[in-house]
């Protein structure tokens, strides 16, 4: 439940913010210094190794804005941070992938850039952005060190509420597990490993689904 | 009466000029070709007149281009009802990856044209109609227009054009990616067209200019080199290269 709360907080801030982001990028923009500047950035955000990540959560969400620890609300947040420049990219090389001969039927129509975008461009981009979308959730649920550094590491046993609750989220179960001596722990780790490598796939078969069901074949 | 007047249009497309000091006018009701080897800025000159040119960053245009006297590059045109009344047909069929239907409807849609459903399909079908394109297409019209064929697709564009009456429609090249069919049914519609709308043609074919336009005029390295009636321009021209040209001595 937790790394489910997690992830969904994480898709909720990231998958709006990015889609903003990169239709602004793409179609409205000037190409200029500060666009080319910001570019090269996300492309730097997008290989910071995630504890830098956990850092900046635990620095900012927790000591600046005092959120309370350990909750899944603060884990997505960071995930979200992490995934953002993700799906940016993939957003991005989709609108890009939209010919342009339909951006130019459509304003040869007397649509206005916005209608452009809204009607046909981002509607276009969407499948491939879903699909890099779930990617990077994907690789936010398997991330482990950004968690704990924000605390998400203690044993709750008590499935949470709501994302405000504390809660314990699946790998950093796994390394908490894994690190116990005790015998028991072994088939708790199999089990746990064995959930999130389900989730995993389950998620990036869905991604393949919806690329593929999609996809539109420009002639 | 001229329905288009051009004066001292230039184009720069960054530091190069494509277009010099083009003066042309354009007759309503009537098919005006404009032919010349390639490159030599036909294109460019038919996207200054619904300003498609703005699309590109590069691009800067300059001079008067006025329709129905009215400038359409002053700062404050509304190009949005510019190209409402300035339809345009491209080079490769690009309709929308919708239906039929979605592809005719969206005009009239976003300018606000139909106020109800049936008066929606009265205009779908009546521009399938004018667009010859009913008859092959009544009942799948809900189907995805993407898979017509090039001839029908390049129709439906039509279609989807005339959707919002314009009083003026360009059409760049529009049957080079088609069959000599197809062509021939496009050639035919374009004479049928005229009687409601203002006709700007380019073509690479002469002989496509010579059989569906009353005027023509003639392009070469960014000049109008020549312009008037199609019989003139290809009997008896003034000048020596547009004489080259036709008979193929260049281009
Ligand atoms: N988007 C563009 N960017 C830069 N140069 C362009 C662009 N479009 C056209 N040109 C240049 O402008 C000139 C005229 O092109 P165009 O109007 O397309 O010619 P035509 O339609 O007669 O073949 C050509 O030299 C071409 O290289
Ligand atoms: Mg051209």
């Amino acid at each position: 439940m937790g790394s489910l709360f997690s992830i969904l907080v994480c898709l909720s801030i990231a998958f709006p913010v990015a889609l903003l982001a990169a239709v602004y990028l793409e179609e409205f923009a000037p190409k200029n210094r500060f666009t080319d500047f910001i570019e090269v950035n996300i492309n730097n955000l997008a290989a910071v190794p995630s504890i830098v990540f956990g850092l900046l959560g635990l620095g900012v969400l927790l000591a600046v804005f005092g959120l309370p620890r350990s909750t899944p609300l603060v884990g997505g947040i960071t995930l979200s941070l992490m995934t953002l420049p993700t799906i940016i990219i993939a957003a991005r090389a989709s609108l890009k992938a939209v010919p342009p001969s339909i951006r130019e039927a459509a304003l040869a129509m007397g649509a206005s850039r916005m209608q452009t975008t809204m009607h046909h461009t981002v509607p276009l981009a969407l499948p491939g952005t879903l699909s890099g979308t779930i990617i990077g959730l994907a690789q936010a649920l398997g991330e482990t060190a950004p968690l704990i550094l924000i605390g998400m590491v203690a044993f709750v046993n008590t499935i949470p509420g709501t994302p405000m609750d504390p809660a314990a989220s699946l790998p950093v179960q796994i390394y908490i597990w894994a690190e116990s001596a005790e015998r028991g722990f072994v088939e708790k780790v199999s089990a746990c490993i064995m959930v999130l490598l389900f989730f995993l796939i389950f998620m990036n078969l869905g991604a393949q689904l919806i690329r593929h069901k999609f996809e539109k074949k420009w002639n | 009466m001229n329905k288009i007047e051009a004066k001292n249009v230039d184009v720069y497309y960054g530091a190069k000029q494509a277009l010099f000091d083009i003066n042309m006018d354009i007759e309503a009701n009537k098919v005006t070709a404009l032919i010349g080897p390639s490159g030599c800025g036909k294109s460019t000159f038919l996207r200054c007149l619904n300003r498609m040119n703005d699309v590109i960053d590069i691009c800067k245009v300059s001079g008067v281009v006025k329709i129905n006297d009215y400038d359409i590059n002053q700062k404050d045109t509304d190009v949005v009802r510019l190209r409402e009344k300035v339809g345009m047909i491209f080079q490769k069929p690009n309709p929308f990856p919708k239906t039929i239907y979605e592809n005719i409807s969206y005009g009239p849609e976003i300018h606000g044209i139909a106020q109800s459903k049936s008066e929606m399909d009265n205009i779908v079908e009546e521009s399938l109609r004018k667009a010859a394109l009913w008859e092959e297409v009544k009942d799948r019209i809900h189907e995805p227009g993407t898979g017509l064929s090039g001839g029908q697709q390049q129709r439906l564009c039509i279609a989807r054009t005339i959707s919002i009456k314009p009083e003026v429609i360009l059409m760049d090249e529009p049957c080079s990616a088609l069959d000599p069919i197809a062509t021939a049914q496009i050639e035919e519609l374009i004479d049928e067209l005229r009687k409601e709308h203002t006709i700007i043609i380019v073509t690479h074919s002469m002989s496509q200019a010579a059989r569906v336009s009353q005027n023509t005029g003639f392009f070469h390295l960014g000049k109008l080199i020549e312009v008037g009636s199609t019989d003139k321009i290809f009997k008896n021209p003034t000048q020596q290269q547009t004489q080259d040209y036709i008979t193929g001595r260049f281009g």
